[in-house]
């Protein structure tokens, strides 16, 4: 198999070298990875849809269109509603002011955004609690005045948006850094303001990157456990996210239910994984047909003439 | 139409720093191509960026026609700018690039699109209007690039490097090319290069820069010709340095006398730049020739027409003498040969600068 160097012309990524391993370790290899993706990924994934339909497709249901577990999407979709928006303007006026400027406290800012990501989301939660709970900082004027934030929505929807606010910030700042300024400094000569520049020229620059880190905020968002577990006070029907669904029917026995829920996170997860690899394939699809037109173009390479210049 | 920068001072990082650009002043020559050149960190293209607004200066000013820009974003300043690395916005066609600058100002839909394919046909590119710019060459998308800056009918052209990145062969058509173009519109352009050839064909007024300093301004022939320092002379054309000393009011290269530079003292060391074609070998004479005039031939390198002949020179220096081939071919000599130099040209600096 191996000592055999094939060279197929134009498609220099798929031949075998020399280098290699024989036959037996390659399939060793293959089977030892094919074994710890079944163990880790596959089973999991699996045993979350066999358990939910595992009393039919009855029970599935009517697990789903209880009112708590209904509240319980209502509740998620609202503060992935807020938190993801609320990221994305945070994410782009992060991004635009790391890549294009140098300014003082420039690295503590990129510090502050990668935050959320190096604690672990309980602490996220505790935060607030201790900010805007009872005997917080701010708790004695918020009851003063009549205004929940600890166990009730707006808790969980902040919770949320820290645990999700570098997710954006950080997609668009890689992609911007690589870019670079160029672009935008030509369309600085050309008249434009800075506002024209971002909508014309950043922003469908950074599209793909963008699009990406909105899909990955948004996963996180509905799926946050920890942090809105601390802050959301498990009140049925009132401030329990689809995540907390899961653990309250889970510890009522109520395993239908509790996978049932489950696999609607599950599902989100997939689409999302789908949604990505079709942003992929879409950006990386038209820079192909571009360059295919390129290539077909190349022989047909006008000579620069100075007929049809000169005066 | 024309531009002025007085006394320009930029510091990037601290002020303790040396300066990128140091007390830079000069005036571009109005409708013709004036050249910034300069070695690499020269403060060249940093000069063509505070010019564009793109960079703000710490002290001195920058007129444009006559008018003090210095405070005025890069969005109002109307100059065409055009960067080594295209700049061209890739999401867009090659027609929407070009009619970004007008679209921007408000012009009318169909008057834009007239201008458009006018500065296709300009840049002759008249097909390629509906292309993205990835699906271009890179001597196609920097003619694309001149055609964006042209059509906000800019006051002055600013070119950094435009031909920086592209081969020897597109580079070399693309510079006629661009005569051609300044013929045509007449535009005040300026452009930087560290490419002297690029800057002694394009340019009337080339403005050499070196270490953030105007080390001479003037026209190609003045610089090449009496250049102001051992700098110009050495980084315009490239001389061998032949090392002498002030005797009697002249300094000796070989037994070619020259006169010593003004203010140099009897016995000064002094250093001769002598050009590759101002230097000429030939066979020796015995018990004429001035022994400092013998050396030896150590290589014969071809160079199309010419060549370049090494020469090892009795004081131990190295020169190179560049001779047509048909000079040389009458000579026969080889490498080892025995051979006289004579010095037609030089000129002498004091010695200030070591290479």
């Amino acid at each position: 198999m191996s000592g055999i160097v094939t060279q197929r012309t134009g498609n220099a990524q798929r031949r075998d070298t020399q280098v290699g391993e024989s036959l037996l370790v390659r399939v060793l290899l293959i089977l030892v990875a094919l074994a710890f993706l079944g163990i880790f990924l596959v089973a999991p994934i699996a045993t979350v849809f066999v358990s939910a339909f595992s009393k039919g497709v009855g029970p599935y249901l009517a697990a789903l269109t209880q009112d708590e577990t209904l509240d319980a999407i209502g509740l998620t979709l609202l503060t992935a509603g807020i938190a993801v928006p609320l990221n994305v303007v945070f994410g782009i006026a992060a991004a635009w002011l790391i890549s294009k400027y140098d300014f003082w406290g420039k690295s503590l800012l990129i510090t502050v955004v990668d935050l959320p990501f190096s604690v672990s989301p309980v602490i996220s939660g505790l935060i607030f609690v201790l900010l805007f709970g009872a005997r917080g900082w701010f708790g004695p004027w918020l009851s003063d005045h009549d205004v929940k934030i600890i166990f009730a929505v707006p808790g969980i929807v902040m919770a949320t948006t820290f645990v999700t606010f570098p997710l954006v910030a950080r997609e668009l700042i890689a992609v911007m850094q690589a870019q670079g300024s160029d672009e935008e400094e030509a369309a600085l000569t050309l008249g434009a303001s800075g506002l024209q520049i971002l909508l014309r020229i950043t922003l469908p620059k950074v599209r793909w990157g963008l699009l990406y880190g909105v899909i990955l905020c948004n996963a996180r968002a509905m799926g946050e456990f920890g942090a809105v577990s601390v802050v959301s006070g498990h009140i049925r029907g009132l401030t329990n996210t689809l995540p907390l669904q899961v653990e309250i029917l889970y510890n009522e026995y109520n395993f239908v239910g509790a996978f049932a829920v489950a696999s609607l996170l599950s599902a989100l997860a997939l689409v999302t994984l789908c949604v990505k690899k079709i942003a992929e394939w879409a950006a990386s699809s038209r820079q192909a047909k571009r360059d295919a037109s390129a290539r077909a173009l190349a022989p047909v390479r006008t000579a620069v003439s100075l007929e049809g210049i000169a005066p | 139409m024309t531009v002025q920068v007085e006394r320009i001072v930029k510091h990037f990082g601290s002020s303790s720093d040396a300066a990128a650009v140091a007390d830079v002043s000069f005036e571009a020559t109005p409708k013709a191509i004036t050249t910034l050149l300069g070695p690499s960190g020269s403060g060249k293209s940093t000069l063509l960026r505070l010019i564009a607004g793109l960079e703000t200066p710490d002290r001195g000013r920058v007129l444009i026609d006559g008018k003090d820009v210095t405070a005025l974003s890069p969005q109002h300043r109307n100059v065409g700018f055009v960067f080594q690395s295209y700049a061209l916005f890739k999401h867009m066609t090659v027609a929407d690039n070009i009619a970004f600058g007008m679209k921007i100002r408000g012009l009318p839909k169909a008057q834009a699109q007239k201008r458009v394919a006018e500065l296709l046909g300009l840049v002759q590119l008249p097909e390629y209007g509906n292309r993205f710019p990835s699906q271009l060459s890179g001597g196609q998308r920097q003619r694309v690039a001149l055609a964006r800056a042209l059509a906000i009918e800019p006051k002055v052209l600013l070119l950094d490097e435009p031909f920086g990145a592209l081969d020897t062969q597109v580079r070399l058509e693309l510079r006629q090319w661009l005569i051609g173009l300044h013929e045509k519109t007449g535009i005040s352009t300026i452009l930087v290069t560290h490419d002297q050839e690029e800057a002694l064909e394009l340019s009337q007024h080339v403005v050499l820069l070196n270490q953030g300093r105007v080390a001479q301004a003037g026209s190609p022939h003045d610089l090449y010709d009496h250049p102001a320092d051992e700098f110009v002379a050495s980084f315009l054309g490239g001389a061998n340095v032949i090392k002498s000393h002030v005797s009697d009011g002249e300094a000796k290269v070989g037994s070619h006398s020259v006169r010593a530079p003004a203010g140099a003292g009897e016995g000064t060391p002094v250093q001769a730049f002598v050009r590759p074609h101002n230097m000429k070998v030939r066979r020796p004479i015995p018990a004429r020739d001035n022994p400092v005039d013998l050396g030896k031939v150590e290589r014969l390198t071809r160079v199309g027409g010419y060549v370049k002949v090494y020469v090892s020179l009795p004081s131990g220096e190295s020169v190179v003498v560049l001779m047509s081939k048909g000079e040389l071919e009458a000579l026969h000599v080889e490498p080892g040969d025995p051979v006289a130099v004579d010095v037609v040209d030089a000129k002498v600096f004091v010695q200030s600068y070591s290479i």
